[in-house]
């Protein structure tokens, strides 16, 4: 297996760049959607947790929607009103993202005002709020790919937004797989087991005897998601791991979503695997494409036939 | 341009990287008995010393703008046998709902998780509840004490469970919160 630096920067993906800032903005439309009822709990300085407090785990230079709802106080606007315009304009932003208009400008603002909320609500913040932060920054990158000129600019810049998401991940697997690797419960199978029990407690109810029957099984799923994880950066690029290798973190992640209730985390973990690897699919989604093409035409000449007989 | 874009995604590879050897500083030393070899190896022998600070603050400032500041060291190196819960409660024994949606549910869990684990200091969590419950006094001015319950679920290795076994599960009352006195 030889690693070849001019494949490094030779374009590998179809031609969906401009799909991909489209699916992370929408994705992060439905986020905001499904924490609306809650914004002024989480995100505004009147909610559960003040502003001081969370000042002190944030650095200086953190932006915070603290900085833009005091100022708006001599507007006499309230937090709520500023907070609520603030979420408006993030959402617009990702609107005018995903229809295309002056797309640099909006996903910057998408993002300056995302990080704002994931500064500001930071006890809240959890993975899934951090990637879809980087998902943000993406968007900025493919975005800029637009205002390019040159085609072997564009060219490049494209591969290395591609690259720079790809690499991420396999940071991201080998020091998730590497830190499971120090412990003991990733080995007895004691990992997924708590893992289930503790985020679906109602499953053990269900499947106790099944689940009594072998402890193996927590142990081969514990040795699995240490595996791909932790080999992820090598399983991924070589040729005959690569198939195997996305659909075991793509499943992961699904079981993720199942078990542990962590949509968000596991659908944009799964947005940001299939934007880097999904074209290692691109033969089984030109046969997909083709099945159900032939099968729409199909139906459709069965029902011109029926109209032209009747 | 090449060798701009070269330097920069060498650069996103070092705060990466940087970001979580410092994360796993987070593995407590007194805590080796559930580390393997390699695991109390590392922790003793291999734990990065801090960077100076223009490059802590151009690291932190690039790691926190690009959502890459919080290491991936969740579940790491073990996951803890316990669930832990922040129930809040009326005078009348009600329950108090804070939050309405699944992912705002989410999010508390987070934060629960945050309060219990990452805050040592009793006075910062005390800053934490009665922040709050003076949010819950002013959404719901009919309520004039609010008891804050922890609960905490645990189950036993897999090894030693049986068909018997059942959760341990407890919940303890931590603090009482009066409205107009705002005490603990």
């Amino acid at each position: 297996m030889k690693f070849d630096i001019q494949k490094f920067w030779k374009n590998t993906q179809r031609n969906q760049l401009t799909l991909y800032p489209k699916a992370i903005a929408l994705f992060c439309l439905l986020n905001i959607i499904t924490l609306l009822p809650d914004v002024q709990e989480i995100y505004s300085s009147i909610g559960l947790i003040s502003p001081e407090i969370v000042s002190e785990y944030l650095y200086p230079y953190s932006l915070r929607l603290e900085w833009i709802l005091s100022p708006m106080q001599a507007f006499n606007l309230s937090e709520e009103v500023t907070t609520s315009i603030i979420i408006a304009i993030y959402m617009l932003s990702l609107c005018f993202v995903v229809f295309r208009y002056k797309t640099l400008f909006f996903s910057i603002v998408a993002w300056i005002i995302h990080l704002m909320l994931v500064n500001t609500s930071y006890f809240f913040s959890y993975g899934a709020d951090y990637f879809i932060n980087f998902g943000l920054f993406l968007v900025v990158l493919f975005t800029i790919i637009n205002y390019l000129k040159d085609p072997e600019k564009k060219r490049l810049f494209s591969v290395f937004t591609i690259r720079l998401l790809q690499i991420h991940l396999c940071l991201v697997y080998l020091f998730a797989g590497f830190g499971k690797s120090l412990g003991t419960d990733w080995y007895n199978g004691n990992a997924v087991w708590y893992v289930l029990n503790n985020y679906s407690p109602n499953l053990q109810d269900e499947f106790s005897y099944f689940l009594l029957l072998s402890t193996y099984i927590f142990k081969i799923a514990c040795w699995l998601t240490l595996f791909f994880e932790f080999f992820f950066p090598i399983l991924i690029f070589y040729s005959r791991t690569r198939k195997i290798t996305l659909f075991a973190v793509i499943s992961m992640h699904i079981g993720i979503m199942m078990f542990m209730h962590l949509y968000t985390f596991g659908a944009i973990m799964i947005l940001l695997d299939l934007i880097a690897f999904g074209h290692y699919f691109d033969k089984e989604y030109r046969i997909l494409k083709r099945m159900f093409s032939n099968k729409i035409q199909a139906i459709s000449f069965n029902n011109n036939s029926r109209i032209k007989e009747s | 341009m090449k060798n701009t874009l070269i330097i920069f995604l060498l650069f996103h590879v070092i705060v990466v990287v940087t970001v979580n050897l410092f994360s796993f500083k987070n593995f407590s030393p007194s805590k080796t008995a559930k580390l393997n070899y390699v695991g109390q190896q590392y922790i003793t022998n291999f734990q990065p010393t801090d960077p100076v600070e223009p490059i802590k603050s151009i690291v932190g400032f690039y790691a926190n703008i690009t959502g890459t500041n919080r290491g991936y060291e969740f579940f790491s190196p073990n996951v803890s046998s316990g669930a832990i819960q922040l129930r809040f409660e009326k005078e009348n024994c009600e329950e108090i709902q804070l939050l309405e949606t699944s992912e705002s549910s989410v999010k508390m869990v987070v934060a629960t998780i945050y309060y219990f684990k990452k805050i040592k200091n009793e006075e910062a969590k005390n800053a934490i509840t009665k922040s709050i419950c003076k949010r819950i006094f002013e959404k719901n001015q009919d309520i004039n004490t609010i008891k804050v319950y922890l609960k905490m679920r645990n189950v036993n290795p897999i090894l030693s469970y049986t068909s018997e076994s059942e959760f341990l599960e407890k919940e303890l009352l931590i603090s009482t919160v009066k409205k107009h006195k705002n005490e603990i």
